[in-house]
């Protein structure tokens, strides 16, 4: 320890300050060194200080911590070197994080307040003292929140974004709206409950004077549709209370006075206060009639004031004309038509000047009207665009519908698709998919073909009964011609045209040969589909089943036979 | 030209197809809180512009009002010509601004300024009649209208308004508004339309012509904060309102005259003021003769003015001769030296104020 950090102890002690016997400067922490300067101050001067407490508020103290973050480079260190961002020789300068005494609400600062708020402060349910209305309350708190948050959005969406003001200054309007209402309000009420209490009173005798009481009793008066407001009739009650307690006193101190003697006293006294009071409202009466006339006549001097203001600028002004036109009067003819002459110069230039800002007033408000209309287009646009907003929020809620729907079949979709068989092999079946696919498109080919050979065929066919055809006809026509000269062409005629006939027949015998072809194939397929279907029921083991069966129950009849005749017997013996 | 003041000015006050209401011309100068006050008794504001021309006051500048509606201009004749620079605008209020009482004056100047200005749009022109009405007191624009200003006699405009149609108006009534305005009340006129309450308004000082003071009138004022806070600065006033409201702030006003309904109402606070005595009895038995049908020989506005005047004359003798020593010396008219004559209940009070408005305690 240096002899100079004993000396500073030494003061800090003698200061008044409690500090650790063994305690050295190095130390010191923010705690013990703020104590110490309070005392220092104290010494300086004790008025000044007198309301320091040994912490300071939170916020003071997040704000002395943030001043001291920043590095205090001094003031001889180039300036390059002294951005902030120059970590290594700004670091240098830079305090450590500081823990400053600070009082309020530091839950991670102040140790065993977290603890305390975790395990040892009853949970909010439990501090007030009926539980039962806990719930009740709560909701409707939060019930009360909501609504008037709803309340509130629900009026911006419908007017105030329709206004065309910012939130902020849609609200400042509402609160201006409201306020100058409420004054009116107040101040009719005023006027009513002076009336009011006028009435109440009889005697007409009171009309200034008002209390603020007067004028709640006025409301509340006017509410109950009674005569008597609330804060009569509590007055009432009191000393109706005291009254009682007063006479109960009297009746205890004095039990010799007589019923009567009591009575007759009472009336007395209130025969008094009555008639100083009548006395007191009359005077009260007169010294507002008084000032009343008094105000009257302060408004009428007022007036008269104003007036003679008035009158008096007026003679002011009337004397200064008089007073150069005497020094004018000397050589009046000269001076009038200077005058004149000086009246149409100024007046020329006063409407020149006028015809010149003319010239630049104009285009001043044409430009302002343009600006305003662009404006208010542009709110026009804006309007659209909030009307456009509207129906997109419309469209999002339909849409985010929509969405819930799906999401609710997809999920039951995802439901089936768990549920579903999970062996059936996906890549097998394409491959399947995928072979027949290539089959068909191998049979397309195939039958492609045939067609392609029928056609031929069907060329080929018709080209050679054609040929025929024509053949035939050549044949008859050749014979034909020779018939006329030759017996035997007559012959050969009559015979080809029974060999015509027959090659018909022929014809007609061949196309039912294919057609029955054609039907035995048929038949022919059926019946091989047919019996490789009975093959598949093995019809002939079924066959020596049956056999077997048949020679089983042969067997079991004759063993019956024999059993019944050996029964039969028996029952005979 | 006596009447010719620095405070005098010509504004030209526009409402555009905007909806904004702008002073864009204005000769020489106007003060803001005036500017203020001329929007608000314009109507340009909030489209009640309920009379083409109105005149009111404030501070102690008279304001004639001259508002001209383009389209309605248009409706009546469609040949007419809108110049360019008022091709945006839908409502103009010319405004002028003098320190002298005379509606038919600056009526018919504001009427022939608003017709140039319809026709030309340039507000130069405006300041070339001002100039030769000042310079010369007259000038001639042809058909747009003549400008002579000596045929503008401040007694016409006194005379404006019959006193009669106000007896007549409101028959036995009348007694309480000879009574406020001799005893300089507070008086508030409501009607719910402004020319009708212009022209009943103005007739009010001829009750006490022989003050022939007419700057007592505020004929017409919106319930502006600006506008009642001038109003109850002056004291005493005859104020015209358009806004039923009023009828609620009591503290305004000792008398309230509502034209629709034709009644008279006098503040609670002030019926000791109106208390009605022989005095009284015999103005309004002057006041209901002059409008008796059934005499022979009717008498005149003027003749009813002239009685009233030579009543009060006579009164004002009686109470010199009530004066009597004061404690300083001063020969004055006093309450207490009233109450000892023993006069008929009320003739005390109204004496003694009387004294008091018509100066004879004050020499």
């Amino acid at each position: 320890m240096d002899d100079a950090d004993e000396i500073i102890l030494l003061t800090v002690k003698d200061l008044g300050c409690e500090v650790e016997h063994n305690i050295t400067i190095k130390e010191f922490d923010a705690d013990i060194f703020y104590k110490c300067l309070i005392q220092y101050l104290k010494a300086i001067n004790a008025d000044k200080v007198s309301n320091l407490t040994a912490t300071i508020p939170k916020n003071m103290s997040a704000r002395v911590n943030t001043s001291i973050k920043e590095s205090w480079m001094p003031y001889f260190c180039p300036f390059t070197k002294r951005i902030p961002g120059n970590y290594s020789t700004a670091r240098l300068f830079t305090t450590g994080p500081v823990k400053i005494p600070a009082r309020g609400r530091q839950v991670k600062v102040t140790p065993g307040l977290e603890y305390y708020y975790i395990n040892v402060l009853p949970p909010v349910t439990l501090q007030p003292q009926r539980a039962d209305d806990i719930a009740p309350s709560v909701f409707e708190y939060n019930l009360s929140v909501f609504a008037d948050t709803q309340e509130r959005e629900r009026e911006w969406s419908e007017r105030g974004v329709s206004s065309g003001l910012s939130p902020v200054e849609y609200a400042k309007q509402k609160q201006r709206g409201v306020s100058s209402r409420m004054d009116d309000s107040i101040r009719s009420a005023l006027v009513d409950g002076g009336v009011g209490l006028e009435g109440r009173r009889g005697n007409g005798g009171v009309s200034a004077g008002l209390t603020l009481d007067d004028i709640i009793g006025g409301f509340s008066g006017r509410a109950g549709g009674e005569d008597m407001n609330e804060f009569a009739r509590k007055m009432l009650f009191t000393t109706e209370q005291g009254e009682q307690t007063d006479s109960g006193a009297a009746v205890a101190s004095g039990p010799k006075e007589t019923e009567e003697e009591r009575l007759e006293k009472q009336r007395q006294e209130l025969d008094e206060l009555q008639s100083s009071l009548t006395a007191a409202v009359d005077e009260i009466a007169e010294t507002n009639r008084d000032m009343e006339e008094f105000m009257q006549l302060l408004r009428q001097l007022e007036a008269d004031i104003n007036e003679e203001d008035g009158r008096r600028g007026d003679l002011e002004k009337q004397y200064k004309i008089k007073k150069k036109t005497f020094a004018l009067l000397d050589n009046a003819d000269e001076n009038l038509k200077q005058l004149q002459m000086l009246c149409q110069q100024s007046s020329a230039a006063l409407i020149e000047m006028a015809g010149e800002w003319e010239r630049v007033r104009r285009p001043i408000v044409d430009k302002f009207r343009a600006l305003r209309d662009e404006r208010a287009n542009q709110n026009d646009e804006a309007k659209s665009k909030l009307e456009r907003v509207k129906e997109m929020r419309a469209l999002i809620k339909k849409l985010i519908a929509e969405i819930r729907a799906k999401e609710e079949l997809f999920g039951q979709l995802q439901e089936t698709y768990k549920n579903a068989p999970k062996d059936t092999n996906r890549s097998m079946y394409t491959r399947r998919i995928l072979d027949t696919v290539k089959n068909i498109k191998k049979q397309k080919v195939d039958i492609d073909k045939i067609l392609l050979d029928t056609k031929t065929l069907q060329k080929e066919i018709n080209t050679i009964t054609d040929s025929a055809v024509r053949a035939f006809d050549n044949v008859k026509d050749i014979l034909y011609a020779d018939a006329k000269k030759d017996e035997t062409a007559k012959l050969a005629i009559k015979s080809f045209a029974v060999i015509d006939e027959k090659f018909q027949s022929l014809l007609l015998a061949i196309d039912e040969t294919g057609t029955y072809q054609n039907n035995i194939l048929t038949l022919t397929s059926k019946i091989d589909h047919i019996s490789q279907k009975t093959n598949t029921l093995n019809s002939d083991r079924v066959l020596n089943d049956l056999k077997n069966i048949k020679t089983d129950n042969q067997n079991l009849i004759k063993q019956i036979k024999t059993r019944m005749a050996a029964n039969k017997s028996s029952t005979a013996e | 030209m006596s009447d010719i003041s620095l405070d005098d000015s010509i504004c030209i006050f526009e409402k555009d197809t905007n909806n904004d209401v702008l002073m864009t011309w204005c000769f020489p100068t106007i003060e803001d809180s005036i500017r203020n006050v001329v929007l608000n008794r314009s109507g340009l504001k909030n489209d009640s512009v309920n009379a083409q021309f109105n005149f009111s006051k404030y501070k102690n500048s008279w304001i004639y009002l001259y508002t001209i509606s383009i389209p309605a201009q248009k409706d009546k004749d469609e040949s007419i010509v809108i110049p360019d620079t008022l091709k945006k605008v839908v409502l103009f209020t010319i405004c002028i601004i003098r320190n002298v009482y005379n509606p038919e004056k600056y009526g018919t100047l504001a009427q022939i300024m608003s017709n140039i200005y319809l026709k030309t749009g340039d507000p130069s022109k405006l300041l070339e009649c001002h100039l030769r009405a000042v310079n010369r007191g007259q000038f001639d624009v042809g058909a747009l209208g003549k400008f002579v200003d000596a045929d503008y006699d401040i007694r016409r405009s006194y005379l404006a308004t019959s006193i009669k149609d106000i007896i007549k108006l409101f028959d036995e009534q009348s007694i309480l508004i000879w009574n406020a305005m001799m005893l300089k009340k507070r008086i508030v006129i409501y009607s719910d339309k402004i020319s009708p309450l212009l022209k009943v308004i103005r007739g009010f000082p001829l009750f006490v012509f022989h003050r022939q003071n007419w700057s007592l009138l505020r004929p017409y004022v919106t319930v502006d904060e600006d506008e009642i806070k001038e109003l109850v600065n002056n004291g005493v006033y005859v104020a015209g309102f358009t806004d039923p409201s009023i009828k609620s702030r009591e503290d305004l006003y000792d008398l309230l005259v509502d034209l629709p309904s034709k009644e008279i109402t006098v503040a609670s606070h002030a019926k000791d003021q109106f208390l009605l005595s022989s005095i009284h009895k015999d103005i309004l038995k002057l006041l209901l003769t002059s409008i008796d049908e059934e005499v022979e020989e009717p008498m005149s506005d003027q003749a009813v003015m002239k009685a009233l005047t030579i009543k009060v004359k006579e009164l004002l003798v009686k109470l010199e001769s009530l004066k009597v020593e004061g404690d300083d010396g001063k020969s004055m008219v006093t309450l207490k030296s009233l109450q000892e004559r023993k006069l008929p209940p009320g003739m005390d009070t109204f004496l003694f104020n009387v004294a008091n408005v018509e100066g004879l305690n004050n020499q």
